[in-house]
């Protein structure tokens, strides 16, 4: 059995999140690694709705962001970021009995519909966290070439600068 | 003699590659002395067409390079698109007796190739402040009239935008058709006219090619295809750097040649003759020493490498170090006060946006202590500013807060954001200093002591640009302004300057109004280390106008034998 497979019988039975739980600070094995992978991964397809494409069933959203975190990351901000995430997932094992990833789609929107709720407190500093993950992902998919070149306008060689042109309804930002 | 010159340049950057201009063009035998490695125009240029997809953290420094390079990591051009043009903290360490953060480039091409590349020629008031008004303990032996030839042999060669304003505050020059304000630049401008007679937004002057003219042609330049991405270095040859520009088209001569990896340990003071002879050198990669000789040496090792050089040469004449026998040398050295910045959100030509990228901003001339000292302090300030639409990161309060939506109204340009930044003079003082350490390096080279901070008068600048600042931007209409000091040590500016300060008072001046050491007049300064004051205009420009006067004078003198 390879260790995806293990990492989906863990999953599932929400025993892993026992074991993430208990976040060590200095680094993710590879198996936190990939659980978190598949957990950003989820959150990101939420935020990003019809724009998310994983044509191949990868993990490339969620590990980006996994791998963004432990390389450009301070420690001690790591460790604030993955214990809150931490705290999502246990509420989703306590709540429904399965982590974030292996909720169905509308329980996942539910979550973080209420994770942006200032009125509704799922852990401590749930918005904060909420809008630091959902910056993650707007930033993997903006800086990444779908969303900087299929929804951002991307000018590799912009060959002039026009001060003031027309705003239309549907223009987006102009990638920089 | 194969290491015997006419004339030697130490430092390849921005004023000494006009060095080894001027002097090949006139047919001396000049060699460029560079501690870093050989920087190739385009070809070395490895991150300057990449897209953030292509790079491993999409642009962004890991946060172990981060920690190792604290001083680095402050500076706004250093990422990992151009982490490999910057000097690591510990590739060449010093000392901050004070926090000082020293950003440098060690390669051909210097910080010209990493180099913000705003360029304004300096106004009379800036020279005439300083003996004016009493400050900095020198006044300027030149005045713009001397310079101002100068600045247009320069910018006609490197090609500078700019549009003929007609203020005495920002002297015109011989520009390329400008860049364009934006639509919300250029109604605050309207703004601040309006309430400010006194104060008159201009686009600011760049040292890009808005067109390409004869001149530039020649050095195998081409238009500036509003990219932005300069820093990496333009394998379009579109903003200036001595890589594309001054040291190919010296190298045309066949006059010039270049050493790399060459590290100035001294230079070397002949006793009888009462005149440098040469320069001693310790190569970075086998630390072998070699002399080079020449009847004329210019220092541009950039302002702290080259009073530490002048400090290191040490003769019986001179024990305290070449150009040091009033004890000044390394003294009063001063910077920019960059600390400052406002912004507020604009509420106005919300149906307007700009195509391309623009590279550089709008700029106010300073309007403070310009007719005589009527400020509780001394010298002035420029504010620059740029209007701009908020990105995807603003904060968008949508319900719901995901999906497709959620992701369309992000990719929208947001409401515009105008930041104003101050770039302020610091007033010159004799306790902030670059001396020499105990404790050399691993080429047994005392390594540089900082010991500079900010005075009272730059916290009593920065409340007067705050206070002004957030005038000017309430008048224009904008609502949310947010002051913010960045707290930022000295050098993050990069133009420091000083050291070797120009003067006609030898008991206090290093250098006299053609930048020979009053010591020695084979040896001349005109990188920042030679400025008297830092007036409040971006410093390159005049570096570069004062290189090529010094290099025209000494060229005449060697001509005539004086030197």
């Amino acid at each position: 059995m390879d260790r995806r497979a293990s990492l989906k019988i863990i999953a599932s039975t929400g025993l892993g999140y026992s074991l993430l739980t208990s976040f060590r600070p200095l680094g993710l094995t590879a198996f936190e690694s990939r659980s978190w992978s598949s957990f950003m991964e989820s959150f990101s397809r939420i935020i990003l709705g019809n724009y998310y494409s994983n044509p191949q069933g990868n993990l490339k959203k969620g590990a980006f962001i996994v791998c963004y975190i432990e390389q450009c990351w301070a420690k001690k901000s790591q460790e604030t970021f993955w214990e809150a995430a931490s705290n999502l997932q246990n509420y989703c094992v306590n709540s429904f009995s399965n982590p974030f990833e292996n909720l169905t789609d509308s329980q996942q929107k539910n979550i973080i519909s209420s994770l942006f709720d200032a009125n509704i407190s799922l852990f401590e500093e749930d918005v904060r966290w909420a809008g630091i993950a959902r910056y993650l992902s707007l930033f993997e998919f903006f800086s990444g070439e779908q969303g900087a070149t299929e929804v951002l306008r991307h000018l590799p060689l912009p060959g002039r600068y026009d001060g003031d042109i027309p705003l239309g309804p549907l223009d987006t930002l102009y990638r920089h | 003699m194969e290491n015997q010159f006419d004339v030697i340049v130490i430092g390849s950057g921005i004023s000494g590659s006009w060095a080894a201009k001027e002097f090949c063009d006139q047919g001396y035998k000049t060699l460029v002395l560079e501690r870093g490695r050989y920087l190739e125009h385009v070809t070395d240029y490895t991150t300057a067409m990449n897209e953030s997809w292509d790079m491993e953290q999409r642009g962004s420094m890991p946060a172990t390079a981060k920690a190792e390079n604290p001083v680095l990591s402050r500076c706004y051009a250093y990422n990992d698109y151009t982490k490999d043009l910057f000097v690591p903290d510990q590739a060449h360490s010093y000392v901050q007796e004070k926090p000082f953060d020293w950003i440098r480039g060690y390669h051909l091409g210097g910080k010209g190739i990493m180099w913000a590349r705003q360029v304004q020629r300096w106004s009379q008031n800036e020279f005439s402040s300083p003996g004016r008004d009493g400050y900095g303990s020198l006044s300027w032996p030149i005045a713009y009239k001397d310079l101002a030839p100068w600045y247009s042999h320069v910018e006609t060669f490197i090609g500078v935008s700019g549009n003929r304003d007609g203020l005495e505050e920002a002297p015109d020059g011989e520009f390329l058709k400008p860049w364009e304000m934006n639509a919300a630049e250029a109604s605050i401008k309207e703004k601040i006219i309006t309430h400010f007679p006194n104060r008159t937004p201009v686009i600011g002057r760049c040292a890009h090619l808005t067109e390409v003219k004869e001149i530039h042609r020649q050095q195998g330049r081409n238009t500036c295809l509003a990219r932005t991405r300069c820093e990496r270095g333009c394998p379009l040859g579109a903003y200036f750097s001595p890589n594309s520009s001054t040291l190919p088209w010296a190298q045309k001569t066949g006059n010039l040649t270049i050493q790399t990896n060459q590290i100035v340990a001294g230079i070397i003071y002949d006793e009888k003759n009462q005149r440098a002879s040469g320069v001693q050198t310790i190569d970075r990669h086998s630390k072998k020493r070699q002399t080079f000789t020449a009847k004329v040496i210019f220092v541009n090792a950039a302002t702290i490498n080259s009073n530490a050089i002048l400090l290191n040469s040490k003769s019986a004449t001179f024990p305290n170090g070449l150009g040091n026998s009033n004890g000044n040398l390394g003294k009063y050295v001063s910077f920019h006060n960059y600390r400052g910045s406002v912004s507020g959100k604009y509420h106005e030509n919300l149906n307007s946006y700009y195509y391309g990228r623009r590279p550089t901003s709008i700029l106010i001339p300073n309007f403070r202590n310009i007719n005589g000292n009527d400020m509780n302090f001394k010298g002035g300030y420029l504010v620059n500013y740029t209007a701009s639409r908020e990105g995807w990161g603003r904060s968008i309060n949508d319900t719901p807060p995901f999906g497709t939506k959620y992701v369309e109204q992000a990719a929208k340009p947001g409401p515009w954001r105008v930041r104003m930044y101050m770039q302020g003079e610091t007033v010159p003082i004799r306790e902030n200093e670059i001396k020499l350490s105990q404790e050399v390096d691993e080429y047994g080279i005392p390594s540089p002591v900082m010991n500079v901070g900010y005075t009272d008068n730059d916290e009593k600048l920065l409340v007067d640009f705050f206070e002004q600042a957030a005038s000017m931007l309430r008048k224009a209409g904008c609502t949310d302004i947010r002051p913010s000091d960045t707290k930022q040590a000295p050098g993050l500016d990069i133009h420091e300057m000083g050291g070797a300060r120009m003067g006609n008072d030898p008991k206090v001046a290093v250098t006299n109004a053609h930048n020979q050491l009053y010591d020695c007049k084979n040896v001349f300064v005109t990188d920042g280390a030679c400025m008297t004051s830092t007036g409040t205009k971006n410093p390159s420009l005049t570096f570069m106008a004062m290189t090529a006067r010094a290099a025209n004078f000494a060229a005449v003198q060697m001509k005539e034998g004086v030197l």
